[in-house]
Parts: C-alpha cells; structure tokens; sequence
C-alpha cells in the first residue's frame, strides 16, 4: 500500500467513518466504562489487541473458510482470544479486570470486532488486514478515550485518576484536578451523562464533518 | 454436496480442538498467577485498614471460617472467612467480613477490622451500588463518614446508640441517604455482636482484659 492510500484509509477509519460515530457501533461499552479515563483505556486496549489477533488469524486461515464456516469460525477465533486475555489479564491486570467486569467478555459481541475480521478474513491480505484492524481498533480506543475524558473532567473533575491500574505505582502522580478537589458534576459520571455526552461528542463530529 | 459439507466439519472441529488446546495451556500455566493475583487483590484493603494501627509488613493475616450458626448475623447465606491477623505469631485483631441487602440499592459488603479489646480499628466498604453522589459517601474514596466507626466498641458505645442522630443514635447520617448509612451502621454493630460471641475460639485464650468487658 502506498503512503498516501495508507494515509487515506488511517482518516477513514479513525475519523471520518469512525464505525463508533457513525454507525453506532459497540456503544454498550463506550457507555459502560467511559466514567474514568483509566477503564476507557483499558477496554479499549483490550479490544484493540482481540481485534488486531483475530484479524490475523482470520486473514492466514481465511483460505480455509467458505462462506458456510466462515461467520461460525471467526466468531470462534475472537470468543478465543477474548477468553485467553480475559485470563492473562487476571495475572497482571487484576483491578483492571475487575473494574471491567463483565464489559471484558462482552468484547466478543462487539460488532466491531467481527465486521473486521469478516471483512478482512474474506478479502485482504495479512499485511492490510493487520493495518486496518489496528486502525479500526485505535478508532474505538480513541473515541473511549474522547468521551471518558469528558466525563471524567467534568464529572469528578479529575483527569487520569487511578491509572495505577494500567502503568503500575509511576501513574499515581498522573492525576490531575484542574478544577481543584471539590469539583464534582456527578450527572456525566451516571449512565444518562453518558448517552448525552456521546450525542454531543456525535453532533459535534457530523458538524465538524459538513464544513469540511 | 455431501462431501463439501463433511469438509466443513473437519474444518470446524479441528478449530475447536485447537482452540480449547490453546485455551486449556493458557489456563494451566496462569492458573497459580491468578490465584496469587486474587489473594493479594483480596487482601489489600485489609492490610491498608490495619496498616493505620499495625506496621503493615510485620502482620500475617490468616483465613478462618466462620461458624454456620453466625451466618445469619453477618448476613451470608454461604461459607465465608474471616481473616485473623498476627504480629509476631500473635494474634492481634480480627477482619471480620460482612454483607447487608438493607442498603438503597443492592448489595453492600463490608469488612470490619476488630482489635482484641473489641475495639474497631476500622470499617470499609468492599462494594456497593449506592447511588453516586449520596448513598456513595459510604465509600472512604468519596467521603471521610466511615471513619466515624474508628475506636467504637461495645462497651463504649451502648446499643441504641448504634443509629444514626436522628434516632437518638450516635451517628451522623449521610444527608439524602438515610437508609444506607442505617444500615451500614447496623451492619457494623451485627459484626462486633459476632465477634462477642465468638471470641473466645477466635483468639483461642481471652485476656482477663477482655473477659471484663
């Protein structure tokens, strides 16, 4: 792929046809564990990695699938890769795995991570198919990261609290409050504030998009 | 068409059995990591309450069942330890777990560090769904109220005194979430109730001390 194809496709993916934005996909967890910047992050490495392992093992085996085993079969290989990371993470993740609850299993029905693999394991050789599912998963990531961002400044009025849970003791000095340490608007911390600032965050993107 | 379908089968299977070999190796050599994991997850908060007394590093803490005929008191309905922490292969106080549905909404689980004296050394909440805001002060992140429980024992503080002020009580209520702090508090009372009457087995021998109280 050339360098600019490659630059097109990153815009697409991350921004323009972000499939969390536009086509609302996978927003259970995007509202479930966007309350902290610290989960939100977690999740979506999490996703990130099945997305990114899945996708290679859907595009090496993708010449043994017909289109009778090929939606069972990749189903298969995520709720695989889902489970083995599930019990990695328990090694030295524990906290992270518990805050993320049952959010962790559920990866293997994000829609996202199967419309990559299907889409990939049909067509696109192992190198695209790495790149797009990385970019599709740095997509998800990031809008979890935008609106636990939001949520959390305004909310508890703390950015990058807890992320000891992610980067070990170094990250206890990450937190910032810049509002000082009594702001709070606990509305964005429950689920409706997280359905409000996700319409907000996808107002912002369509009008953003019109302009340009 | 048969055949086609019988490859299909293969193909399937041989992923199955692959991916369960997979998972299978996974599970065993991460089996003893995630035990440790777990313990030390479970063991934390109950190290940091003790830490406030106990230099942290010299106490062992050890799990002891707790008798079926107590279950009902702490509010369990199944086999659950409490932890006897020593110092220097002497016991020293008691983690005593606990759990109340009386709570605004589900489940709050409590654990309630009791030194030998009876005294409490501390009280934390383990987990709890209480509303944000309100009914989550409960929790020493958000709010310093469980605090409040620090030294109170028995013998200090007498029965109907183990309410909030509005009933005459002793404690202060969180205001908006009467029902949680209430049954907090009765929960907290129900566990040092427990440990009066099973301290004689936990500590093994009673200090005369303790007998007088």
């Amino acid at each position: 792929m050339k360098n600019s194809s490659i630059k097109t496709t990153a815009i697409e993916a991350l921004w323009r046809e972000n499939p969390s934005l536009t086509k609302l996909m996978g927003i259970c967890p995007i509202i479930a564990v966007s309350s902290s910047v610290s989960t939100a992050i977690g999740l979506g490495l999490a996703t990130l990695i099945v997305i990114i392992t899945s996708n290679i093992i859907a595009s090496v085996i993708r010449q043994q699938l017909n289109s009778v085993t090929r939606v069972p079969i990749l189903i298969f290989i995520i709720a695989t890769m889902v489970t083995a990371l599930e019990m990695l993470m328990q090694v030295s993740f524990y906290e992270l795995f518990e805050l993320l609850g049952v959010f962790l299993p559920l990866i293997v029905v994000n829609h996202i991570v199967l419309m990559s693999a299907e889409s990939n394991a049909s067509q696109k050789s192992l190198s695209n198919s790495v790149l797009e599912s990385f970019l599709t998963g740095l997509g998800f990531l990031l809008v979890l990261v935008l609106i636990s961002s939001i949520r959390e400044l305004i909310g508890n009025g703390s950015l990058f609290d807890n992320m000891e849970i992610l980067f070990g003791s170094v990250a206890k000095e990450w937190v910032i409050n810049p509002f000082g340490n009594d702001f709070q608007f606990r509305l964005l911390l429950m689920p409706p504030g997280a359905l409000l600032v996700f319409g907000v965050v996808i107002a912002a993107k369509n009008t953003f998009s019109k302009k340009t | 068409m048969q055949n086609r379908f019988r490859g299909d089968r293969i193909c399937i299977l041989m992923f199955i059995i692959s991916a369960i070999a997979l998972l299978f190796w996974i599970n065993i050599s991460t089996e003893k990591q995630i035990e440790a994991s777990y313990k030390r997850s479970i063991q934390a908060p109950l190290l940091n309450i003790l830490g406030q007394v106990f230099k942290s590093d010299s106490i062992e803490l050890n799990p002891y069942p707790i008798p079926k005929k107590f279950w009902p008191l702490l509010g369990f309905e199944n086999q659950h330890y409490l932890n006897i922490a020593y110092q220097n292969s002497e016991a020293v106080a008691l983690i005593i777990p606990a759990t109340t549905q009386t709570g605004y909404s589900g489940e709050i689980k409590i654990i309630v560090a009791v030194s030998r004296d009876g005294q409490i050394i501390g009280v934390r909440i383990l987990k709890h769904s209480e509303t944000p805001g309100l009914g989550d002060k409960i929790d020493i992140s958000t709010d310093d109220w469980i605090l409040a429980f620090d030294g109170k024992s028995l013998s200090n503080t007498a029965e109907k005194s183990w309410t909030v002020r509005k009933d005459g009580g002793e404690f202060d209520q969180i205001s908006g979430a009467t029902i949680t702090s209430k049954s907090v508090i009765s929960k907290v009372f129900k566990a040092l109730k427990y440990f009066e009457q099973d301290k004689v087995h936990l500590f093994g021998q009673t200090t005369p001390e303790t007998d007088s109280l």
